[in-house]
C-alpha cells in the first residue's frame, strides 16, 4: 500500500511565477528556499506521484455547473493555462489509476466529489508544482475545490474530506510512495474594494493553529467569519484537507512572508510523512 | 438570472482572450445575445469595473477581466471607490 511520504502546503499567488523577481529578495528568497527544501524531500524520499489540492477559479468549471470537489481522473492535465505564467504549457502526466482509486474511495467514504476527464491545470496547481518539478514529469493528480462561490464547504468538511482523502492514498496498493499537497491561500483579497490587502495576523495565527495540532477553533469557524481575512482566502481549505489526512502527524510552518506585491500572504507547511 | 448573464458575458469574453491568437487583434467584449438589463449592458459597455461590483460580479470575474485591461497587482482598487466591503468585521484571530 501506498504511504505519504511528504505532504505539505503552499501558497499559490500567480506573480510567484510570473513576476518572481518583483518581490523583496529576502522574502522572495525565504519562500522559495521552503519550497526549495520540499523539492529535495520528494527526490531524496523517492516521489512516484503527488495528489495536488487547489481552489477552482473558473478555470475547470464555471457558474453553470460548478461542483464542490473535483477529481481529475484523465491521462494528463494540460497547464498552465494562463500563458503569461512563464511556466512553458506542458501535458502534466497524471496517475489514472489512483485518481480512480481516490475518486471509488472517497466516495465511499460518504462524500460526493464530481470527476472530469479533461482537467487543466491552471496557476493554482502549477505555481506549486513546478516548484516540485521543474521537469514537470513527476504524475499529479489534480483535485480542485470550489473556495469562493457560496454555499461554500466549510473548514470541517474540508478537513473531513481530507481524512478520507488520506485513507484512500494508503489504500491504493499501486504506488509506494506519493506526495499531498496543498496549493492556495493564504490571506487574499481579489476584485473588491481591498485588493492588495493581506490580513497578516489571521496568516499567523492560521499557522499557529495548523501547528498546534488542535484545531477545533479553527474548524469550527462559519465561512462568514473566514472571509473577513479575504475573499480569496477561503482557498485555505486546501491546506485544511491536506492537515486532515495527516491528521495526528506533526506540522511545521517553513516560511511567512507577507508579500505585497504579490498581493498574497506566502506560507508553506509541511506535515510530518508516514514513515515517521 | 441577468446577473448570471452578465456573469456569463465576461466570462465568455476572457476565454475568448484567451483563445486569441498572441500576436493577432483581442476580440472587443460584446453584450450581444446575453438578456441584459439596461443597467448591466451600461456597466459592460462602459467597463465600470465599480459598477459590476455593485451589480454583483463574482471578484474572481472582475479579476480576471482587470488583468484582461492591463491592471496589474492591486493597481485597480480605485475603480473600487466609494464601494462597500464584505470583509470587514470582528473575526476570532484579531487581538485588537
Amino acid at each position: 500500500m501506498a504511504e505519504i511520504v511528504m505532504a505539505y502546503s503552499a501558497s499559490h499567488a500567480p506573480m510567484m511565477s510570473a513576476d518572481r523577481e518583483s518581490a523583496p529578495r529576502e522574502q522572495g528568497d525565504n519562500f522559495f528556499g521552503a519550497l526549495r527544501h520540499l523539492r529535495e524531500q520528494a527526490i531524496e524520499t523517492g516521489v512516484e506521484a503527488v495528489v495536488m489540492v487547489s481552489g477552482e477559479h473558473f478555470s475547470n468549471f464555471f457558474l453553470d455547473n460548478l461542483p464542490q470537489i473535483v477529481i481529475g481522473v484523465g491521462d494528463s492535465h494540460v497547464g498552465p493555462k494562463e500563458l503569461w505564467l512563464k511556466i512553458p504549457k506542458v501535458a502534466v502526466p497524471s496517475d489514472p489509476a489512483l485518481a480512480q482509486h481516490l475518486m471509488n474511495e472517497t466516495v465511499a467514504a460518504g462524500f460526493q466529489p464530481a470527476l472530469s476527464c479533461k482537467m487543466t491545470a491552471d496557476h493554482g496547481f502549477m505555481t506549486v508544482y513546478y516548484e516540485l518539478d521543474p521537469l514537470m514529469r513527476l504524475p499529479m493528480v489534480p483535485i480542485v475545490m470550489n473556495c469562493t462561490t457560496p454555499p461554500l464547504m466549510t473548514l470541517r468538511h474540508a478537513y473531513d474530506f481530507g481524512v478520507a482523502l488520506g485513507a484512500a492514498i494508503r489504500s491504493y496498493p499501486g504506488l509506494e510512495r506519493v506526495a499531498l499537497a496543498g496549493a492556495g491561500g493564504l490571506s487574499h483579497f481579489v476584485g473588491e474594494p481591498r485588493v492588495g490587502d493581506i490580513d497578516e495576523e489571521f496568516d499567523r495565527w492560521f499557522l499557529a493553529q495548523l501547528e498546534s495540532g488542535d484545531l477545533d477553533d479553527l474548524l469550527d469557524m462559519p465561512n462568514d467569519e473566514l472571509i473577513l481575512a479575504g475573499n480569496g482566502t477561503g482557498e485555505v481549505r486546501s491546506w485544511v484537507t491536506v492537515a486532515g489526512a495527516m491528521a495526528g502527524h506533526k506540522t511545521k510552518s517553513l516560511v511567512y512572508e507577507a508579500i505585497y506585491e504579490w498581493i498574497n500572504g506566502m506560507g508553506v507547511v509541511e506535515h510530518e510523512g508516514d514513515a515517521r | 438570472m441577468s446577473i448570471y448573464q452578465l456573469q456569463q458575458c465576461l466570462y465568455d469574453h476572457l476565454r475568448a482572450l484567451e483563445d486569441s491568437p498572441p500576436d493577432g487583434p483581442k476580440p472587443e467584449l460584446s453584450t450581444e445575445g446575453y438578456t441584459l438589463t439596461d443597467e448591466e449592458r451600461r456597466a459592460l459597455e462602459s467597463r465600470d469595473i465599480g459598477a459590476l461590483y455593485a451589480l454583483g460580479t463574482h471578484p474572481v470575474i472582475i479579476n480576471g477581466y482587470c488583468r484582461a485591461m492591463g491592471y496589474k497587482r492591486a493597481d485597480y482598487r480605485p475603480l473600487f471607490k466609494g464601494a462597500t466591503t464584505v470583509t470587514k468585521g470582528k473575526a476570532r484571530w484579531q487581538k485588537s
